[in-house]
C-alpha cells in the first residue's frame, strides 16, 4: 500500500505543481471492500435458466417496440427535412446557380470531355474519384489481410479440403455454361472496353466499364475454371496492375492540377480518356479480387 | 410524372420496406437485387444514363454475387431452415 | 406505303400484347406452382416466349432504324444469358433440393 498522500489546497498544489514537483501518484489499483453480511448464494440451475429466460422474454418484448419508436423517430426527422427542402425540380432553386452554368456552357472546352457527368467526376471533381479508388484499394487490401490463404495461414486440412472440392468442380463442369461464355466473354470484353475507352463522349466510363470488365473476369473464372484466369492474373500481375491503375490516376491528376486544372493544353485532351482507363482498371481488379478471395480465398 | 414512374416508385418502396423484412437472408439479397433494378430505370428515366449504367451493373449484378459467396462463406445458405 | 406501316404498327402492338399475356402466364406459374423445377419451367418459357414478342414488336413498332438493330442485339443477348442461367439455376436445385418423388396420376 501507498502511504496516503497528504491533503494539499490548491494553492500549495499549484505552487508545487510551478515548482515542478511531480505529485506521488497513489499505485494501489482497487481496494477490496470486506463483505460480511450477505452471504452470496450460487443461484441453481433451473433458477439460472429460468431468469435468463425471464430476460430474455422481457428483451423481446420491449425490443419491437423500441426499434419501432426509434424508426419512427428517424423517419419524423428526415420527413420535416424532406418539407423544408426546395420544391423538385424548379428553375430557381439554389442548386440552378452559376456553377452547373458554368460546368454546362464551358465544360466542353475546359476538360475536352464532351459528357457533362465524366468531365464532373473526373476532372472538376477528380480529388474525389481519387478517393474512391483509394478507398476500393484499401478495401481490397482488407480484403486480402482477412481472407487470403496462402502457405502461411493453411495446414493440411484445409489443403485437402481445396484439393476435394477442385476435383469435384472439375467433375461437374458444366458444357452449356461453359458454351455461353465461350460466346459472351468476348462480347462482354469488348462493350467494356468500348465503355472505358468512349466514356468522355457516350454514358459509361470508369466505374461502369471497370465493372463491366470485372464481371467478364468473374464469368470466365467460373466457367472455364479457377486456373484458366489464374494462369493469365496471378497475384502479382494482380497487384501490379492495381497499383499501376491508381498511380496512373494519381500521377495524370497531378499533372492536371500542375497545369492550373483549367483549360487543358491541346497535347493532353486525350488525359480524361486515360484516367477513365485508371479507374476502370482499379475498379475491375477490386471487383476480381473481392470474388476471387471470397470464393476461394486466394487470387 | 407519369404512370410508370408512379409504378416504379411504388416498387421502389415495396422493395426498400421488404427487404430487412424478410426472414432468410437469401430472400433478402434477391430483394435488394429487384429494388436495384428497379432503380436503374429509374434513373434511366431521370435522363441520367451513366448512373443507370452502374447501378444496373454494380448493384444488380457484382454485389449480389459477392452478397450470395458471402452468405456461402457463412455457411447461410445449405438447406431451407437456417438463414 | 402507309398501309404497310399501318400493318407493321398492327403487327408490333400485337406481339407486344401477346408478350405482354406470356410475362402474366410466367408470373402466374411462378406462384401458383409447388415444385421448384416447374416454377422455374413456367418462368423460363415465359421468359424466353415474352422478350422474344415483347422485342419483335418493338422492332416492328420501329420499323427500319438503329434502334431495330439495337433491340436485335438485346435480344440475341437475352437469348443466349436467359436460358443458361434458368439452366444452371435447375441443375444447382436438382443438387442441393428436396428429393421428393411425385407421383404422376394418369387419366
Amino acid at each position: 500500500m501507498a502511504e496516503k498522500p497528504v491533503k494539499k489546497n490548491w494553492r500549495q498544489r499549484l505552487t508545487a505543481w510551478v515548482d515542478g514537483e511531480r505529485e506521488f501518484k497513489d499505485r494501489s489499483l482497487f481496494v477490496m471492500e470486506q463483505r460480511s453480511s450477505v452471504t452470496f448464494r450460487r443461484p441453481t440451475e433451473e433458477e439460472h435458466e429460468r431468469r435468463e429466460k425471464h430476460r430474455l422474454r422481457w428483451f423481446l418484448n420491449r425490443y419491437p417496440i423500441g426499434a419501432g419508436l426509434l424508426g419512427l423517430t428517424l423517419v419524423a426527422v428526415l420527413m420535416a427535412v424532406v418539407l423544408t427542402m426546395p420544391p423538385f425540380g424548379q428553375p430557381d432553386n439554389p442548386m440552378h446557380n452559376e456553377v452547373a452554368q458554368r460546368y454546362l456552357e464551358r465544360g466542353y472546352e475546359e476538360t475536352g470531355a464532351e459528357n457533362i457527368v465524366t468531365a464532373m467526376i473526373l476532372n472538376y471533381r477528380g480529388f474525389d474519384t481519387l478517393g474512391e479508388s483509394c478507398v476500393l484499394f484499401l478495401a481490397v487490401a482488407a480484403v486480402m489481410i482477412l481472407v487470403l490463404q496462402d502457405k502461411k495461414n493453411t495446414n493440411k486440412q484445409d489443403l485437402a479440403q481445396r484439393a476435394r472440392e477442385d476435383t469435384l468442380l472439375k467433375s461437374h463442369q458444366d458444357t452449356i455454361l461453359k458454351q455461353a461464355a465461350r460466346i459472351l466473354v468476348p462480347v462482354l470484353f469488348l462493350f467494356a472496353i468500348y465503355m472505358l475507352l468512349n466514356g468522355e463522349r457516350s454514358p459509361g466510363g470508369g466505374f461502369s466499364g471497370g465493372t463491366v470488365l470485372g464481371a467478364g473476369l468473374i464469368l470466365s473464372s467460373l466457367a472455364f475454371g479457377a486456373g484458366r484466369v489464374q494462369a493469365l492474373l496471378t497475384r502479382r500481375v494482380y497487384s501490379a496492375v492495381r497499383t499501376f491503375g491508381l498511380l496512373l490516376y494519381a500521377g495524370l491528376y497531378g499533372v492536371n492540377i500542375f497545369l492550373g486544372a483549367n483549360g487543358l493544353p491541346n497535347y493532353l485532351t486525350g488525359m480524361t480518356m486515360l484516367i477513365d482507363l485508371a479507374v476502370g482498371l482499379v475498379v475491375a481488379c477490386t471487383i476480381y479480387g473481392f470474388f476471387a478471395l471470397f470464393s476461394r480465398g486466394e487470387l | 410524372m407519369n404512370l410508370l414512374e408512379w409504378i416504379l416508385l411504388f416498387g421502389l418502396i415495396v422493395c426498400a420496406a421488404a427487404a430487412p423484412l424478410c426472414k432468410r437472408l437469401l430472400v433478402t439479397v434477391i430483394v435488394y437485387m429487384a429494388y436495384s433494378l428497379l432503380m436503374a430505370l429509374v434513373w434511366s428515366i431521370l435522363q441520367s444514363p451513366d448512373l443507370a449504367i452502374t447501378e444496373a451493373a454494380v448493384g444488380a449484378g457484382i454485389t449480389s454475387i459477392l452478397f450470395f459467396l458471402t452468405l456461402k462463406k457463412i455457411h447461410a445458405l445449405k438447406g431451407t431452415d437456417d438463414g | 406505303m402507309s398501309i404497310l406501316q399501318a400493318l407493321a404498327s398492327v403487327l408490333g402492338l400485337v406481339f407486344l400484347a401477346f408478350g405482354l399475356f406470356a410475362f402474366l402466364t410466367a408470373v402466374l406459374g411462378l406462384f401458383r406452382f409447388d415444385c421448384a423445377l416447374n416454377r422455374m419451367h413456367a418462368a423460363a418459357v415465359g421468359d424466353a416466349l415474352g422478350i422474344f414478342c415483347i422485342l419483335v414488336g418493338l422492332m416492328f413498332l420501329h420499323r427500319w432504324s438503329l434502334a431495330t438493330v439495337k433491340i436485335a442485339l438485346i435480344f440475341l443477348f437475352l437469348w443466349t444469358t436467359s436460358p443458361v442461367s434458368s439452366h444452371l439455376l435447375a441443375e444447382m436445385e436438382l443438387w442441393t433440393g428436396s428429393r421428393q418423388e411425385f407421383e404422376v396420376e394418369e387419366r
